[in-house]
């Protein structure tokens, strides 16, 4: 029980930095209801610049970190003008879903071009160490990405609750033609929650980095699936349920390390969460359909 | 001319087409502030390609669209929303999955007097008990009638100028119908802001004619009838229908 518990908790921990990717990741989808490709590779560019400007140019990695979070925002929005709106509304959705690979590689290759195909240590964010609190041995660090994972979660939905641009996402994400009836400025919209997508995603991915103390340049795509299979698993159309998704695939992927074997975690998760999608085709916590009357 | 007798919306021989097919043709007529103009027809007359053309879904071929004493140029649901031109179009349109509140909150999603519109959103649900039972139920599962009190009250919260709704009475049992048109009628007169300009399309003839000031008969995209509510009884209309 208690090896159980332990597993857990660093389940959660892990869960975390999935389920700020897969809220992210939803986020775009409930708007757009578009599957961004390029997601984990523009994060991926942006943590590549905050290692530079660590690396290279000596900054802070808190300041390097604020600017890389700016810079996820601003490739983002880039991806989403230059290459999205050319598909949306035009009823090519392969096409898009082909841009988007196109981007998420063209992306890969400059972080590559910018830093080399080996390895990248990531900068120290916080010195870990190891607490015992009621008999159990966690990382300080990974309470910490905990704890950050949780306030920027908790700070995006009063964003999204309280805010008239936070309101006007959430329903532009509900109907789009009922959000331009009302005014809502859709098109702006969509390049804002683009932008608050790639911030959201670089905070897990820098959180990812300074638990795993590195980043290479498959990284991204690892980040796109990631969010991928928490967001829909948890219910593409919900963003409770991504946040959900990614907290069940963190469990999953922890306890299948801590049972069965490292080697297999990942697949071993994917196919537990497979499993769940046949079972709730709609997600953990996806919307029903409601005929109208 | 006084500002009250300029026409908040006036159709100049206004034409419409979906792509090459044109829908509505030739069609005029005024609105001023506080007046509600039906506009019937059988299925198919153009009478909801009309409301989307003054919105922008609908594209103009010929005419001109007049609002405010300005030409409406350019114009598409949102800057429609932004000029305060508020719509309901038929089915309602409302956000599935939000509340009632939050979606009388969004008709006021352009208003910059935010501490107003919660006080304007509580006096709407106050006065009118359907929008009270669903302040905080989701739209989805909110049943026509509710809805459709709920998407007028969101159109009225956003202190329009001109308001066009399509087929309120649709699907929608009488006594809720009665409610629903004590609402149009309410909108038309609101005093807090001089009224707005109504622009109904209804296939439910007497309803119509219990809120209306003016008519206009549609059939095959043009008008066959227009004129005063009195001009027509609801059985001279139910004959245009059938010739």
């Amino acid at each position: 029980m208690h090896y159980l518990i332990q597993l857990m908790i660093e389940g959660i921990e892990q869960g975390s930095i999935y389920a700020l990717w897969a809220l992210a990741y939803a986020l775009v989808y409930q708007v757009l209801g578009l599957m961004n490709f390029a997601f984990g590779d523009a994060l991926l560019l942006s943590a590549y610049l905050m290692i530079a400007l660590v690396t290279t140019s000596g900054l802070s990695p808190w300041l390097a970190l604020a600017i890389a979070i700016a810079a996820a925002a601003v490739v983002s929005m880039l991806i989403e003008r230059q290459v999205y709106a050319r598909f949306i509304g035009r009823g090519q959705g392969e096409a898009g879903f082909i841009a988007a690979l196109a981007c998420a590689y063209i992306l890969r290759n400059i972080a590559t071009v910018m830093r080399g195909n080996e390895p990248q240590t990531f900068p120290t964010l916080f010195n870990s160490s190891l607490v015992s609190v009621a008999g159990y041995q966690l990382s300080s660090g990974g309470l910490i990405v905990l704890g950050l994972c949780v306030a920027t979660m908790v700070a995006f939905a009063l964003f999204l609750r309280s805010t008239k641009v936070g309101r006007g996402i959430v329903l532009a994400g509900q109907d789009r033609v009922a959000a331009a009836i009302v005014g809502i400025p859709v098109r702006k919209v969509i390049t804002i929650v683009y932008g608050v997508s790639g911030a959201l995603g670089l905070i897990g991915a820098a959180m990812f980095g300074d638990l795993y103390h590195g980043l290479n340049s498959t990284t991204g795509f690892y980040i796109t699936f990631q969010a991928f299979i928490a967001a829909t698993v948890g219910g593409a159309g919900s963003l409770l349920g991504a946040v959900v998704g990614g907290l069940a695939l963190g469990l999953i992927e922890s306890l299948a390390v801590g049972y069965v074997s490292g080697n297999f975690a990942q697949a071993l998760a994917w196919t537990a969460m497979a499993m769940i999608a046949l079972i709730r085709p709609r997600g953990l916590l996806g919307h029903r359909v409601v005929e109208r009357v | 001319m006084s500002g009250a007798d300029v026409p908040v919306l006036e159709l100049e021989r206004l034409s419409l087409a979906y792509g090459e097919t044109v829908v509505v043709r030739d069609v005029s007529l005024k609105v001023r502030a506080g007046e509600v103009y039906a506009v019937m027809g059988p299925n198919g007359a153009g009478k909801t390609t009309l409301l989307n053309g003054i919105v922008g879904m609908a594209s103009r071929v010929e005419g001109r669209i007049v609002f405010d004493g300005e030409p409406l140029e350019r114009i598409n649901p949102q800057r429609a929303a932004k000029r305060r031109i508020a719509y309901v179009p038929q089915g309602r349109q409302l956000f599935p999955y939000a509340s009632g509140r939050m979606n009388l909150w969004s008709g006021g999603y352009g208003r910059r007097d935010r501490g107003r519109l919660e006080k304007d959103i509580d006096d709407f649900i106050a006065a009118w008990p359907v929008a009270a039972r669903v302040a905080k139920r989701n739209a989805e599962v909110m049943s026509g009638g509710e809805q459709q009190v709920i998407a007028i009250g969101r159109g009225a919260l956003s202190k329009p100028r001109l308001m066009l709704i399509d087929e309120p009475s649709l699907g929608l049992a009488p006594i809720l119908v009665q409610e629903v048109f004590k609402l149009i009628a309410d909108v038309a007169s609101d005093a807090s802001h001089a009224g707005a300009a109504v622009v109904l399309v209804e296939q439910n003839v007497e309803a119509a004619l219990s809120v209306a000031d003016h008519v206009c008969i549609l059939s095959g995209g043009q008008v066959v009838h227009q004129g005063a509510r009195g001009d027509l009884t609801a059985a001279d209309i139910g004959d245009m229908y059938l010739h």
